[in-house]
């Protein structure tokens, strides 16, 4: 209140400046003094003062003109003008406010009047100043956050990697609603060369419900890539969410498994719009609603990962999703609609849907962006019995050495509860993973011991007939049958084991099975799968003889031993 | 969002009205968060008739509810659900967790 002000009195009236001279000192401020407009610029910029008393009527520079440029000066600063009026001149007075002046004062000057208006000012300039330092520490905040925000970004380009959506049979797109999105696009093969794709939806938007996803690609890359199936992933992926998240957190998402080599489609759909699978013609021949609450909600127990499947012989794609697509606004706030969607696909031949959507979608939104993250996805689908691509053993680069014989031995005996439960398979694998020199015959192996597993569970303790799978209905049937059987299953076990071994100077790996079933009739099987495909190698027995050295059963086929060559994988 | 509560016999309804998203997080919670402390309620009623638009963080928001009301031996039901509303809670199977009216 008390602070020492720098006043810059400027007046070409000699009595007007004593006077106001005098009654500034007598304020307890400090004068410094211009006679007109020109000098009043040059003095405010030599001495930077912090207030102005300007008259009107000047030579050389007005008293308008001067105040005018004064306010144009750059500078943080705000510094009071108080324009000095003849008396009752409301020309002048409005001219003054005009030009930027803060105040006026009408001659003579009142004392009383001047003190008043002076620590007014004083206290506006105060404001002013509060509203700099917060506008300051604003922008600091601001720069912080945004350095923080890029290097989110780039974590979550490392994190969600996308290099599975790479593959030749995938199309997707996803449209953040903000910097981060809530939705999530992930895609994997499984060492049987099975498709995994996920599409999922967080609660909300932007950064905290990008968090949200984070966990779940980790999961279902790893997962996938040791071989567990759908139900197993999706399981994990609900206990992750529903453990690490906040209540009241969700995702929802669609998980799916394309088996091209068996013409199979699994399916687990909670809380995102229905799944499609249109035909080349653009027809739906199967949908999947939502039949599940969202991931990270029920304890595990309560929830179902079971996916459902789906059978199909003919070629055709796989369509999913986000909320954010179908509800998509244009300029007059109308929705796209799930039905605009599935017209638009279904009006071009396949190779052209997915363009041809987005090219829909980028002119319902005329431009704009979508109020909620849109991600889509779209899978080709063709039954191949020879897709073993991947079974190949792949060298890595620089590798061949193959280690000794004799030096490990893998023993797992897998009874009835567990046969129920687990996924064998991968987590057997997984330990042979570990061997450094295995790592590139993974892929085959995991098909030949999947195969045997199969063949042991489905047909050794389960008698179920695989025929039943070629005919039409068949397959449904057969799926259901699985599954009551092995529920009711009260007494079965299977053994098995993996070592290396070496015959004849060649490095093996003898693979052995044996389930406690009373056996199959496997020469007829074999009979079967040659008789009921084109190439032999797609199925069973037949695969895992193409892939192996030998195949030997004993007994009444419920003991079988496999021998694969170690000797040379191809270079990646 | 505004909402309305009405108490009768051990049974509160909570009556929302307009847009149920993120904004009104701190409205709803508040006004559960005196419900849920009254011992004399046995259920909670959420009458979502007045809501023209509901997203998943209104579900979160349910899912809290339902939680602090367990947590509190009380029940939870939705009622009056319609149009979108409806739809929402549909995809969401919400009917495995809510007495849906």
């Amino acid at each position: 209140m008390h602070e020492r002000l720098k006043v810059l009195v400027v007046d070409d009236a000699e009595e007007n400046v004593t006077l106001l001279c005098r009654f500034v000192e007598r304020m307890g401020h400090d004068v410094v003094v211009a006679r007109d407009g020109q000098q009043a610029l040059d003095l405010f910029q030599a001495e930077a003062p912090d207030m102005v008393l300007m008259d009107v009527m000047m030579p050389v520079m007005n008293g308008f003109e001067a105040t005018s440029r004064i306010k144009a000066l750059p500078g943080r600063r705000w510094v009071p003008v108080i324009m000095l009026t003849a008396l009752a001149q409301d020309t002048d007075l409005a001219a003054g406010l005009e030009a930027g002046a803060d105040d006026y004062l009408t001659k003579p000057i009142n004392m009383v009047v001047l003190q008043a208006k002076v620590k007014a000012m004083q206290r506006i300039a105060r404001l002013q100043s509060r509203l700099a330092e917060q506008n300051e520490e604003l922008a600091r905040y601001h720069d912080q956050a945004e350095e923080e925000r890029l290097i989110g970004c780039h974590i979550m380009e490392r994190i969600t990697a996308t290099r599975g959506l790479d593959d030749a049979l995938l199309r997707y797109r996803i449209f953040p609603a903000a910097q981060f999105s809530g939705d999530l696009v992930a895609a994997a093969r499984t060492p049987g060369n099975v498709l995994h794709v996920m599409l999922a939806d967080a609660t909300g938007h932007g950064l905290s419900a990008a968090l949200n996803v984070m966990p779940l690609t980790q999961v279902f890359y790893s997962m996938t890539e040791k071989g567990f199936s759908l139900a197993s992933i999706t399981d994990e992926l609900n206990h992750k969410i529903k453990s690490m998240m906040p209540s009241g957190r969700f995702v929802a998402a669609t998980l799916v498994a394309v088996n091209a080599r068996e013409g199979v489609m699994e399916v687990w759909n909670g809380g995102t719009p229905e799944a499609l699978f249109m035909d080349a013609d653009g027809r739906i021949v199967r949908s999947w609603k939502s039949k599940h609450l969202p991931l990270g909600i029920l304890s595990k127990g309560e929830f179902d990962p079971q996916p459902e499947v789906f059978q199909h012989d003919q070629p055709g794609q796989l369509f999913l999703c986000s909320d954010g697509l179908s509800e998509a606004e244009d300029v007059q706030g109308q929705q796209l609609g799930q039905d605009s969607v599935v017209r638009t696909l279904a009006a071009v031949p396949p190779q052209s849907r997915f363009d041809h959507l987005l090219q829909a979608l980028h002119e319902h939104l005329g431009g704009r962006q979508a109020h909620d993250d849109v991600s889509m996805i779209m899978v080709d689908f063709a039954k191949d019995p020879a897709d073993v691509a991947a079974a190949q053993a792949v060298a890595p680069v620089g590798s061949l050495s193959r280690g000794k014989p004799g030096e490990w031995r893998f023993h797992a005996s897998i009874g009835t509860d567990q046969l129920k439960q687990l996924d064998v398979v991968p987590l057997m694998l997984n330990v042979i993973e570990q061997i450094e020199h295995m790592r590139a015959h993974i892929s085959p192996i995991f098909l030949i011991v999947s195969e045997l597993y199969t063949n042991a569970l489905d047909h050794g303790l389960l008698h179920l007939d695989s025929g039943m799978k070629s005919e039409p209905g068949g397959f449904d049937q057969y799926m259901e049958q699985r599954h009551e059987r092995l529920q009711e299953l009260d007494d079965g076990s299977i053994e098995l084991s993996l070592e290396q071994v070496e015959i004849g100077g060649q490095p093996l790996l003898r693979i052995w099975m044996k389930d406690s079933g009373a056996g199959f009739d496997h020469s007829a099987v074999m009979q079967r799968d040659i008789a009921g495909n084109r190439q032999a190698y797609g199925r069973g027995v037949a695969l895992i003889r193409s892939l192996s050295q030998q195949v030997e059963y004993r007994g009444s086929g419920n003991e079988v031993t496999v021998l694969y060559s170690l000797a040379g994988a191809k270079p990646g | 969002m505004q909402i309305n509560i009405s108490k009768h016999e051990g049974a509160v309804r909570m009556s929302l009205q307009g847009r149920f998203d993120f904004n009104a997080h701190r409205e709803f919670r508040g006004s559960y968060d005196a419900v849920i402390n009254d011992a004399e309620v046995r259920e909670v009623e959420v009458d979502l008739g007045g809501v023209d638009y509901l997203d998943s963080s209104a579900l979160g928001m349910l899912l809290l509810l339902k939680e602090r009301a367990a947590a509190a031996h009380k029940t939870v039901a939705l009622s009056n659900c319609r149009g979108m509303v409806a739809q929402v809670l549909e995809v969401a199977n919400f009917n495995k967790l809510f007495n849906i009216k």
